[in-house]
């Protein structure tokens, strides 16, 4: 018998996410986000967190996720990385889950590249696929990660060409 | 160690040669014998000076001196060795050897008194003893000295010269010093401490003492009933303050730095609270949150005041500097230190360490005449350099002073036009501390030779830089063989700084105070009045001057605002030596501001240089002035001196003003000639005495069109169709300082900034020649030839009489 991990869940488009429990600072309703002029569009602006400033990842643009599900105020997570904390806007906030290891499974083929790029692996629920995502590749932008495998790459042309 | 200073200060004598012992002890112990051996020598001769058989001299800091440095070097090579490395010093080990033979030889040269002197005084300036003394034990000497000297000393060297300054000062620093002063001072630290008199009184007492009074301290206080002779008692046990090592440690800088940064968290919050506790009017709220902002003040001060240092700090490793600096340069200069106890932020000290250095070996290098010089000007041999800091208005302030030979202004004029960094033209306007203040540019140096100590002309220009990235002011004050007063003001801290915050778009934009120059609303209705919007390019017409306009939702490429407030509101700012319009939306209000960085994912954007939450939670960015000039293409003063000094040759820069003729012919007139640009309805345009003349500003003035003056060689109309706004425009020319000439001119392009490296003969009088500028051929007109053609072939004296007689009945 394996000990279960525990995952924050959200979603995306529908898509249900999770990242490791532990890596979750806090979870905040919307507020006002400072624009960064000129910024990337993944990068919406910063937030005032108590005083601290964060920077907020549009993870739906991150993952290449195209379309809004509803016209609902998106979410906040605040992730710890190896940066510090950083926010990220989700469409839902979900349920912690424990999932037994034995349901994990490598991200499949079939997963857009730019989300596989970042995924850990798939767990299988009952009638749902959760996709557990790597916290510190999230925040490393694909134009500063120093290794950039050519075929991520192409992935990434190839998504951004069907845009 | 000190090296110049009191010869005869035994304790400090005493103090080296424990140092120096201990190091030798150690080294027998461990096996370091070449160190022994050095450090023996050095034992010996400091041994015979301690016994007073010896009198320190010139020559003998010199050989202690390098003893010293030779004992560093090995060390540092023991640290990163663990063995001594190659180098024995023994030629060093025979000199200090000989020395000692010297002295013991009977009436020789050892006898020698220093020869230059320094005065008794020099060593007590610079307040540092061999040992610490624990903060409170010397409250008094703390306390009294600042009212008698800052107090009379601030305005004093502003208004009078330095020279006339300086004696009564002198001589009451010596009368302080004379006997009493140490003892006097702990009884009446402690009477302080105790809260028996007030610091005011204790120096009452001391100058009893110095005009005369032959009584102790305690008997003057108690005679004078300001004490009693228990409160004496008292005082004398608690003299004795605990041993420094007990009353404090020592805490990581990091922790200070979190420290620090939480309560400025914490002074944001409060500002936060203050502002809803003034909002709902709740009374047990208020008092609350008053209590707490009184507490988050006095918290902030004290944890502001742990990371204060003593300027000393930096104080004490100049006298070195100076004395090898002297050596190098064959002259003879005492370095004055003085409030050596003020304090600044850590990190402060440490910015302005390179700029003070550098300040220091410039007055020695081109301020400070060699002796002979100085003896032709009647100045005494010894040349002086003055450091002074002190409080005030907030701020930290820091002069040197030096009594050399002052800044010539016409030499830095000379240098300033032969590195084409100023036109004859302007140059004849400007005010004499204009300038002086030219020196700041980059690439400047009046030395006439470059020295191994300064003169290479990247100085003054850096020297400005640095502290104006601390949000310092730089001020210079010169006259001729009177010296030179650099004064730097600096603000105590930088953990918060004071900003303007202004909205753009949707957004709030903070812009950093020291960089702010002035803030100016205009009516819409007027703006065109001031504002030009010339092919994209915007400039701001300001005090006589032409400033770059940039509209920041323009360069940020925000949204438009939905309501659009019939005034227009401008900032200008000011960065690296020139000055910038910036358009904004709105204008809220100043306030203090933490800096916060902005994550490096913004980095490449490089338009803010960090971020602040406001009192209200909002969150400002804030703005990157230098960068946002650069972005407008404007090359920055300090590229240009890169560039300069990578070109052997330097290119003669030129900003100008673009201009289309009629036949769409492009001309450029260098900036420096323009004062204003101005619109016309053509029936301003009246005839007087058969010249054209506008009346522009209670003044009757000529326009002359531009390509009239100019020879065309093809067919011209008279009058060609006005511009779509359906006025004349025209650029408003200073041709000498009384008269002002109007040109119009067909169309106005906006400005380009030039190199000048190879012209194209001119082709018509009145031209220099031409270039290309923004791909398209453009002649460069040569502004003093056609402005003297204007004045003595167009114009008619005759004609010219009456004009002028005019001009003072017009309302």
């Amino acid at each position: 018998m394996s000990v279960k991990q525990r995952y924050s869940t959200f979603t995306l488009n529908g898509i249900c996410f999770g990242v490791p429990v532990e890596k979750v600072q806090e979870v905040l309703e919307f507020q006002h986000i400072t624009p960064v002029p000129l910024a990337a569009p993944v990068l919406p602006g910063i937030i005032n967190l108590r005083g601290q400033i964060l920077t907020t990842f549009d993870l739906k643009t991150r993952l290449n996720l195209a379309g809004s599900e509803g016209a609902g105020e998106p979410m906040m997570m605040v992730i710890q990385t190896s940066e510090g904390p950083m926010n990220l806007l989700v469409d839902k906030i979900g349920p912690v889950l424990d999932v037994d290891p034995d349901l994990f499974e490598p991200p499949t083929e079939t997963l857009k590249p730019s989300v596989r790029s970042v995924t850990t692996h798939v767990c299988k629920l009952d009638g749902q696929l959760l996709l557990v995502l790597d916290t510190e590749k999230i925040v490393q932008l694909p134009e500063e990660s120093t290794v950039t495998s050519r075929k991520e790459k192409l992935g990434l042309e190839e998504a951004a060409a069907l845009q | 160690m000190r090296p110049p200073g009191n010869p005869d200060n035994t304790e400090l004598l005493a103090s080296i040669f424990r140092t120096i012992h201990t190091i030798k002890g150690s080294c027998g112990f461990l096996g370091f014998t070449k160190l022994e051996k050095l450090t023996h020598a050095g034992e010996n001769l400091l041994s015979q000076m301690r016994g007073g058989e010896l009198k320190l001299n010139a020559e003998i800091a010199d050989r202690l001196l390098e003893m010293v440095d030779a004992v560093r070097s090995l060390l540092e090579e023991i640290r990163t060795t663990e063995a001594e490395g190659p180098e024995d010093y023994l030629d060093l080990i025979e000199r200090l050897k000989k020395l000692l033979a010297k002295a013991a030889a009977p009436d020789t040269k050892s006898k020698i008194e220093p020869p230059a002197a320094p005065s008794p005084n020099a060593g007590n300036l610079a307040p540092s003893g061999p040992t610490p003394s624990p903060p409170a034990s010397d409250a008094l000497e703390e306390v009294a000295p600042p009212p008698s000297e800052a107090a009379t000393k601030p305005a004093e060297s502003k208004s009078a010269s330095l020279d006339s300054s300086l004696p009564a000062e002198k001589s009451s620093r010596e009368k302080r010093t004379g006997k009493p002063a140490v003892i006097p001072g702990r009884l009446g630290g402690a009477l302080v401490r105790h809260g028996r008199v007030r610091p005011e009184e204790i120096l009452r007492a001391l100058q009893m003492q110095e005009a005369g009074d032959p009584r102790r301290i305690g008997e003057i206080l108690v005679q004078l009933g300001l004490v009693t002779e228990r409160d004496i008692a008292e005082a004398l046990v608690d003299k004795k303050v605990p041993d420094s090592s007990d009353a404090a440690i020592r805490v990581d800088v990091n922790l200070l730095e979190k420290q620090m940064n939480l309560v400025s968290e914490l002074v944001l919050l409060r500002n936060r609270l203050l502002q809803i506790a003034n909002e709902t009017n709740e009374r047990n709220l208020n008092g609350a949150v008053h209590g707490l902002n009184y507490v988050t003040s006095e918290l902030r001060k004290n944890v502001m005041k742990t990371r204060m240092q003593p300027v000393s700090q930096l104080f004490d490793k100049l006298p070195r500097i100076v004395r090898d600096v002297s050596k190098d340069l064959g002259k003879k200069i005492k370095l004055e230190t003085q409030g050596g106890d003020t304090e600044l932020d850590k990190t402060l000290l440490e910015a302005i360490k390179d700029p003070v250095t550098h300040l220091l070996r410039n007055s020695m290098d081109h301020g400070i005449e060699s002796p002979e010089v100085r003896a032709q000007k009647g100045k005494p041999e010894e040349g002086t350099v003055w450091i002074r800091a002190f409080h005030e208005g907030g701020n930290f302030h820091l002069e040197i002073a030096d009594d050399g030979a002052g800044i010539d202004p016409d030499r830095v004029k000379q240098k300033a036009i032969s590195k084409g960094l100023l036109t004859t033209v302007h140059a004849d306007k400007m005010t004499e501390p204009e300038i002086l203040n030219l020196i700041f540019l980059p690439g400047l140096s009046t030395a006439e030779k470059v020295t191994n100590v300064s003169g290479r002309g990247v100085g003054m220009d850096v020297v400005k830089t640095n502290v104006e990235r601390i949000g310092g002011l730089t001020k210079l004050q010169s006259g001729r063989n009177r010296g030179t007063t650099v004064s730097l003001e600096i603000p105590l801290t930088l953990a918060t700084i004071p900003a303007l915050t202004v909205i753009s778009g949707k957004s709030v934009f903070a812009i950093p105070q020291a960089a702010l120059v002035e803030m100016i609303a205009v009516d819409a209705e007027d703006a065109h009045k001031f504002i030009e919007h010339i092919d994209g390019v915007s400039v701001f017409r300001f005090r006589g001057t032409v400033l770059p306009l940039l509209s920041l939702r323009k360069e940020l490429k925000l949204k438009e605002v939905l309501s659009d407030s019939s005034i227009t509101k401008i900032v200008v700012v000011r960065t690296e030596g020139r000055q910038v319009a910036l358009l904004v939306d709105a204008i809220r209000n100043t306030e203090e501001i933490v800096i916060k960085p902005l994550d490096k994912r913004f980095k490449s954007i490089a338009l803010f240089s960090g971020a602040a939450v406001l009192g209200d939670g909002r969150v400002a960015l804030i703005l990157d002035i230098a960068a946002l000039a650069r972005r407008a293409g404007m090359a920055s003063s300090r590229q240009q001196a890169a560039a300069q000094a990578a070109d052997a040759q330097p290119k003669e820069r030129l900003t100008l003003l673009l201009l289309s003729g009629s036949d769409g012919e492009r001309m450029g007139v260098p900036l420096d000639f323009v004062q204003r640009l101005e619109e016309f309805s053509p029936s301003a345009r009246e005839l007087m005495g058969g010249l054209d003349v506008v009346q522009y500003r209670n003044e009757i003035l000529r326009i002359i069109r531009l390509e009239e003056t100019l020879e065309n060689r093809r067919t011209r109309s008279r009058h060609p169709e006005e511009s779509a706004s359906g006025k004349i425009s025209a650029i408003v020319v200073r041709s000498d300082a009384h008269r002002t000439v109007i040109l119009e001119v067909h169309r106005i392009l906006g400005i380009a900034k030039v190199e000048i490296d190879q012209l194209t003969p001119p082709s018509r009088p009145c031209v220099r020649g031409s270039l290309v500028v923004q791909e398209r051929v453009t002649e460069i007109l040569d502004m003093p030839a056609l402005l003297a053609k204007l004045q003595s072939s167009q114009l008619d004296p005759a004609l010219l009489a009456p004009l002028e007689a005019h001009v003072p009945h017009v309302r």
